[in-house]
């Protein structure tokens, strides 16, 4: 159990935030579901269960609201309704469908018995099902049917027949205005056609000829000339004839308002017209009774968005809300347009609650003035503004029509002045909820929003870092980059200012060309972008040159080589070829048979090779500019062509999966490898000794250029690579694709050096500079930015540990820091830099526990063996240590200023040493229960205290100079790992493994507030909090977790503001450095990772002096001694380099570091395995295996405990895997069994088992083999051996 | 990774018992035919019937049965959904050549999706045949607006909330599809309803 705790890492534990995310899902996919069903959505009970995801699921309703009806309006729906067409119901035999009003479809149908024409509306089958919903019906019905009004449509009667509820209603032998509104636009010429049927159509025509040219209701009786053109006349005549429509509109609603009925749904599509203009209000669908109660509850948003007037938003409607939308009715008969036109629903919203719609007059200036003023009294924002009633719309009218005054004036003062204020309310949330409420027709949505005011300001702050912080771990540069803009300046603290650094490392933006990127290019010291139309010349981020492209081209790829000479390709597969430092297309081009997606050419610019997208290669002569050679080979389209610098061959990656290598002298070819996914992007190094080749998989293969044998293989993102570009100096690759982050990786180590965020699209083109840390790079969004490989903000991962890191402490200088590992090496680094400064060995065993002395020339180290060390940091020497009998010391307290330093033991003993010559001053054993644990105590001085805490969760003050217990205080209830004090030196925070951290007074132990940190994971069983670190301002609270995440906690309003993700497993230590800028965690994966505020452009103005030449030949070295395949030989070959005596010596540290290390680790890692079979150990040991084998390729030994771990975890695609590529990599043939019989020289029992247990991924596992080796291992010659015993436990393991 | 009734008609299937096997590919049909009905290139909706498609992708699924009995390394609808998408894939080839590449996509995101639906075009194709006229025009809008806020999205999430909403898949039979953990791809289309709410209140 203890071993399990100790052993580290853990598995990778799964994303939380992708946890909660399928949390979110779930509650989605319920109401997805629902909607499918034609159930209610009723969100507020279901988020309410789930408080946390609340924000999320909200977010995303609408666009799932939309999808369901767009999906529902382009599926399988409409055909179910249309089935579902009844053709009688009771007496009614059905003719057509007229159309789907608010609540239902109307149908002609005849009524039989009396013989008479009826519209017949007819609820939904699945509707019928919601109570609430048949109630409305029915009141919907009660209603119109006490309205007797030549301007109503009479509702005759209404029941229910087999389950169908249904409505019957006068005929009305016409047609809608929003029907009548789209013909006339058409017809002027405004719009598009609508679709018409012949009857509807000689109706349409008829009325628009009394509009246009006749009178309504016996008004005008004079006999003007008819316009006999084919485009009606929308003059003096049209106006007072829509006016007189509208007017007849009013005097009904007037007579509805008279007997307490809203209509609250006026539309052009719920007004219908005769042939002789004589009009009627349809689908009282929304009509509140005063007699029947108010069913739909104040805030429940119905009617249509165009036509709403805003007060409907919040849940008021009265007659002037009827008013409102006549006066919508008159403007859109007047302009032939919706007085809110937008499409977009939150736009709709916007516009029409804080808007004004275009003046009808400076749409059609023949608008009479005075019909203008009474639409825009009318259809005031502010209900008070507008006509009181029905009635007094209906008067003005008719004012106007006699040519009488009117009461409309313009707009006052006070009304523009409110209506600016209510601009300035948060326009946004009020959109999108009210989106989301009206897609839903859920209640309650408009209260919600007043009472969400400063108090939820905060969380919604914390909710958008949060959302930046996972957007951005997905590479969502774009989301992340809008969510950070919408948070308040007053607001952006230390997380808002890490993410900001996040969201563009890039070291600046060189074009935004408008247009995707198509290929890059750098010439002498520019960096030529190619989009789709144009080329332009980048200096200094300036455009110098912009040329267009050739007349009627799309540029597909352009590549260049150092002479000078281009190749361009186009769509059309046209290739144009030229020289200059800009291509130019004078000459005509060649027309090839397909589109050609890769490009490259031979160095000496003679030849240039086109890939196909018919699956051949071209090989161009330059200079005569024709077709040599065409190559066959690849089966599917070519994307990817390198050229190395010996111009002998040409690698080229097809969609086919195959990588093969032409020999250019004849176009023969071989094929190095195959399977490896289509593949879009292949890259070599100048020698050809490594292709690297990546596509659809997403992984980076990288292979040797000559057999085709794996030299290792980089795991990015999963998205998609369609980009490769390897530095000039061939020690760096860059990749880019589907996603947005560009990845950079050291070749020789295979380790990722850095993900680069910036773009916010995908990538299409990376290309290097002169120098090997400048990258270009450009994007669909048509950007094109630079980055610096050696300085980016924000973050960045420090390399050089292969395993756990419990370790740190920051110097006093504040600039560097030291981590120690599980790989007994404590490695100092500059801060500043961000460069390795020194590696200190000869630690016994694990480091768990560190601390400086105050002059920043000592270091204390404790190591879980039981050693406590004192080390020169400028020689890099131990000068004193000291070994426990028992127990494990934890983290190192050292006051300021003090010469002495405190060391917590696991026995309950704590010892005090001599800073410089580790006399041991002090030892207080028994100070509290001991207990048998490798996990480091936390400690902590200050002042004249030391504070320590226990295994069983106390946290003791003790007296500097008596040694003596001052109090404590039982805060935790289980292991205190980590305790830090305040800046101000009053207040210590402890954490614990009960996932608590406490926050007390120095002096009052025992009145420690705990603050509960959420899990990131279900469960949360290990979620143990392992470090702890104050912010030199004392605003944050940095911890460390198992989760995987540092959290950040605001201490003002004990609030957690951000959760650094980026560690694969458990976070150990974390502490800020300097003036808190920079944030340092360190892993369990023997990564240290810099957190940092500051953003790239301004690290490189402070780190430019810092990048001297002796830091490049300290990287060189690094890499070096990272490199070196054989350790032995390695002290010689770095005294062959030029290097200073500093560089030579930090090269050879990391050498030593990792020399000898690999077989003790691996016998380490078996025999506890073998002794502790839990899948805890087998995870880690899975890992070690991942560590070790990033460093030395040739540890067979490792490989087979990682394939021997996947085996173990049931993982044997993994283990199947694992075997192929170390088969490859080592020569022995492609078949694990093979490669069990024959190779394997280090452990060949052990690597039989597997191969038995494993079997090939052709034949699966093989029984005899098996069976063979057990005999053999337990027969009377079998010599009994740890690899003997291993191979047995392998053939032992249960199936799975 | 297979429902009861799957798992029963599978079974049996290994049994030799292939009578409610038609069944349950019947059963699949709405959605198969949903899903070619989105892929189908334009050009190709008058030349070939979503119905010859899924015809051919069953008798590709008998001969090809025992083999998948013997992996069922996917889900049994994900599977015959992606010999449905070959098939299409197949069709697109022989009637549109290469030249289909160059208004797809550049890069397929998974072998399993079928041809891209980045243009709904399909989709309107499909409703035009499905559809009273008066329900067309009604739905346009609505259909224009969700549909070129999908256009803005990035592939991977634009296919997820097709996959989800469109083709009414699950998403494990998502995860399936695009070659992703059930983590991810719940993410994803979490994450993607959000991005194409932003870029619905934004395109506005």
């Amino acid at each position: 159990m203890v071993e399990r705790t100790e052993s580290g890492s853990g598995h990778a534990e799964r994303d939380a935030e992708e946890a909660r995310l399928q949390r979110v899902d779930a509650v989605l996919t319920e109401l997805t579901e629902r909607a499918r069903r034609g159930s209610p959505l009723d969100i507020e009970p279901l988020l309410a269960q789930h408080p946390d995801l609340a924000a999320d699921v909200r977010r995303a309703l609408p666009a799932l609201v939309g999808l369901e009806r767009a999906a529902s309006t382009a599926g399988d729906e409409p055909q179910a309704a249309r089935d579902a067409m009844p053709s009688q119901i009771g007496d009614f035999k059905i003719v057509r469908e007229l159309g789907q009003g608010g609540m239902g479809t109307v149908y002609e149908a005849i009524e039989e018995r009396l013989g008479r024409r009826v519209a017949l509306k007819l609820l939904p089958p699945r509707a019928t099902r919601d109570a609430r919903y048949l109630e409305r019906f029915h009141r919907e019905a009660r209603a119109a049917a006490r309205m007797h009004h030549p301007g109503i449509v009479t509702v005759h009667g209404f029941g229910e027949v087999d389950g169908a509820h249904y409505y019957s209603m006068q005929f009305v032998e016409g047609t809608s205005l929003d029907r009548l509104v789209a013909y006339l636009a058409w017809r002027d010429g405004t719009g598009p056609a609508p679709a018409l049927e012949a009857a509807e159509r000689t109706l349409l025509d008829s009325l628009t000829g009394v509009l246009c040219s006749g009178s309504l209701s016996g008004f005008d009786s004079d006999d003007s000339t008819k316009d006999d053109s084919n485009r009606p006349t929308f003059g003096a005549r049209y106006h007072r004839n829509v006016a007189r429509l509208v007017l007849q509109a009013a005097e009904a609603v007037e007579y509805a308002h008279a007997r307490g009925v809203l209509h609250r749904d006026i539309k052009p599509a719920n007004l219908l017209a005769d042939a002789d203009g004589h009009l009627y209000i349809t689908d009282f669908g929304l009509a509140k009774t005063d007699e029947s109660g108010d069913l739909t509850r104040a805030g429940d948003i119905l009617g249509t968005l165009r036509y709403m007037a805003p007060e409907q938003f919040e849940g008021h409607t009265d007659a002037r809300s009827d008013v409102y939308a006549l006066g919508l009715v008159l403007y859109e008969l007047l302009t032939l347009r919706p007085a809110f036109a937008a499409s977009h629903r939150p736009r709709l919203v916007h516009d029409v609650l804080y808007e004004r719609p275009i003046r009808p007059r400076s749409l059609r200036a023949e608008v009479p003035q005075d019909l203008e003023r009474v639409v825009r009294k009318a259809t005031s924002k502010l209900a008070e503004e507008r006509y009181p009633t029905a009635r007094a719309l209906a008067e003005d009218l008719r004012c106007w029509l006699d040519g009488r005054p009117i009461a409309a004036r313009m707009p006052s003062a006070w009304y523009l002045a409110r209506l600016a204020v209510a601009r300035n309310r948060a326009v946004i949330v009020t959109a999108g909820l009210a989106f989301a409420l009206i897609a839903l027709g859920v209640a309650r949505y408009v209260t919600a929003l007043s009472g969400a005011e400063a108090a939820q300001r905060a969380a919604a702050v914390r909710a958008a870092l949060a959302a930046a912080e996972s957007a951005l771990a997905v590479d969502e540069v774009a989301s992340a980059r809008d969510r950070l803009a919408g948070v308040p300046e007053a607001h952006r603290g230390w997380a808002w200012r890490h993410l900001d650094a996040c969201v563009d490392q890039s070291a600046g933006t060189l074009a935004s060309i408008g247009e995707p990127v198509q290929s890059l290019a750098f010439v002498n010291g520019d960096t030529v972008v190619f989009g789709r139309t144009a080329m332009h010349r980048v200096r200094g981020g300036r455009v110098v040159a912009e040329a267009p492209g050739p007349p009627g081209a799309v540029i597909v790829r352009a590549a260049r080589t150092a002479l000078g000479v281009w190749v361009v390709s186009d769509w059309a597969g046209r290739v144009w070829l030229s020289e200059g430092d800009l291509p130019s297309f004078e000459r005509e081009p060649l027309q090839l048979p397909s589109t050609g997606f890769g490009l490259a050419l031979t160095p000496d610019g003679a030849r240039a090779l086109v890939g196909l997208f018919d699956a051949t290669i071209v090989v161009i002569d330059v200079a005569q500019g024709v077709v040599e050679r065409t190559l066959e080979g690849p089966r599917e389209h070519v994307d990817g062509i390198a050229v190395p610098a010996t111009g002998a061959a040409a690698f080229v990656g097809s969609n086919d999966g195959r990588l093969l290598r032409y020999d250019l002298r004849d176009g023969s070819y071989r094929e190095l490898a195959r399977d490896l996914g289509a593949l879009h992007a292949v890259a070599t190094n100048a020698d050809a000794s490594i292709v690297a080749v990546a596509g659809e998989s997403g992984l980076i293969h990288l292979l040797d250029g000559a057999s085709g044998a794996s030299r290792g293989l980089l795991v990015g993102s999963g998205a998609t690579v369609s980009c490769l570009a390897i530095s000039p100096d061939g020690k760096t690759l860059a990749s880019g694709g589907m996603s947005q982050a560009i990845r950079v990786y050291d070749i020789e180590d295979r380790r990722p050096l850095r993900v680069l965020t910036g773009h916010a699209r995908r990538l299409t083109s990376l290309c290097f500079g002169a120098d090997s840390s400048q990258l270009f790079s450009g994007s669909y969004a048509g950007i094109a930015k630079e980055w610096d490989l050696d300085c980016v903000g924000g973050a960045v991962v420090l390399g050089g540990h292969i395993a756990d890191v419990v370790g740190l402490a920051v110097a006093p200088d504040g600039r560097r820091f030291a981590t120690g590992g599980r790989d007994a090496t404590i490695r100092i680094w500059d801060s500043a830099s961000e460069g390795l400064e020194r590696i200190l060995l000869g630690q016994p065993g694990e480091v768990s526990g560190l601390a400086w002395g105050s002059d920043g020339a000592r270091l204390v180290s404790t190591c879980r063996r039981g050693y406590v060390l004192g080390w020169e940091v400028d020689s890099a020497k131990s000068t004193w240590r000291f070994k426990a009998d028992s127990g494990v010391p934890g983290r190192v307290a050292i006051a300021p200023g003090s010469d002495e330093c405190w060391v917590p033991f696991t026995d309950g003993t704590l010892r005090v040493f001599g800073l410089s010559d580790g006399a041991l001053r002090a030892e207080l054993a028994g100070l509290f229960e001991g207990r048998a644990t490798t996990d480091p105590l936390g400690a902590v001085a200050v002042g004249g205290h030391v504070f320590v805490g226990t295994p069983s969760g106390e946290v003791i003050e003790l007296d500097r100079a008596t040694r003596s217990v001052v109090q404590r205080a039982q805060v935790h209830t289980e292991f205190v790992y980590a305790i830090d004090v305040a800046p101000n030196g009053r207040e210590i925070a402890t954490s614990s493994a009960d996932r608590t951290v406490a926050i007390m007074a120095t002096g009052k132990l025992a009145q420690a507030e705990r603050l509960h940190i959420e899990s990131t994971e279900h469960g949360g069983a290990s979620d143990g909090l392992e470090g702890l670190a104050y912010s030199p301002d004392g605003a944050l609270l940095a911890v460390a977790s198992r989760g995987g995440q540092v959290r950040l906690i605001e201490l003002a309003t004990r609030t957690e503001v951000l959760r650094l993700s980026g560690h694969r497993s458990w976070v150990r230590s974390v502490a800020f450095l300097g003036d808190g800028s920079r944030l340092v965690s360190t892993g369990s994966e023997g990564d240290v990772r810099v957190w940092d505020t500051i953003t790239t452009a301004q690290k490189r103005a402070l780190m430019t002096p810092l990048r001297s030449e002796r830091r490049r030949a300290v990287a060189l070295a690094q890499r070096l001694g990272v490199a070196l395949d054989q350790w032995d030989t390695a002290p010689a070959a770095l005294a062959a380099l030029p290097l200073d005596a500093a560089s030579r010596s930090l090269a050879l540290s990391e050498v030593h570091a990792r020399m000898g290390r690999r077989a003790s680790l691996v016998d380490v890692a078996w025999e506890g395995l073998l002794q502790n079979d839990a899948p805890e150990s087998w995870r880690s040991a899975l890992q070690l295996n991942e560590a070790i084998s990033r460093t030395n390729r040739h540890s067979s030994a490792t490989r087979l405990l990682g394939t021997a771990a996947s085996v173990r975890l049931g993982d044997l695609q993994a283990a199947v895997l694992a075997l192929t590529l170390w088969s490859r990599v080592t020569g022995y043939g492609q078949a694990p069994a093979s490669a069990g019989a024959t190779g394997w020289s280090d452990t060949p029992l052990v690597g039989r088992a597997l191969a038995a247990r494993i079997g090939t991924t052709n034949f699966g596992p093989d029984a005899a083999a098996a069976e063979a080796l057990r005999r053999e291992l337990t027969g009377e010659a079998a010599v009994p051996n740890k690899d003997a015993a291993r191979a047995l436990a392998i053939l032992d393991w249960p199936v799975e | 990774m297979n429902s009861p009734i799957e798992t029963e008609v599978l079974e049996a299937a290994s049994r030799g018992e292939t009578q409610q096997l038609g069944a349950l590919l019947e059963a699949y049909r709405g959605r198969l035919e949903r899903m070619v009905g989105l892929r189908l290139d334009p050009k190709l909706q008058g030349r070939v019937d979503a119905a010859d498609v899924l015809q051919e992708t069953f008798i590709e699924v008998a001969q090809r049965l025992p083999r998948y009995l013997e992996a069922q390394d996917l889900p049994f609808f994900v599977w015959v959904r992606y010999l449905a998408a070959q098939k299409l894939m197949q069709l697109h080839r022989a009637h549109l050549g290469v030249g289909a590449r160059a208004v797809g996509r550049e890069v397929p995101l998974s072998p399993r999706l079928g041809p891209d639906a980045s243009s709904l075009a399909a989709a309107d194709v499909y409703l035009a045949h499905s559809e009273t006229p008066s329900r067309v025009v009604a739905a346009g809008e609505e259909r224009e607006r969700v549909r070129s806020a999908l256009d803005e999205l990035g592939d991977l999430d634009r296919e997820v909330l097709v996959l989800r909403h469109f083709e009414q898949l699950s998403n494990t039979e998502v995860a399936a599809v695009l070659e992703l953990s059930p983590g991810a791809a719940s993410a994803r289309y979490v994450r993607a309803l959000q991005r194409l709410e932003h870029a619905v209140s934004r395109g506005a």
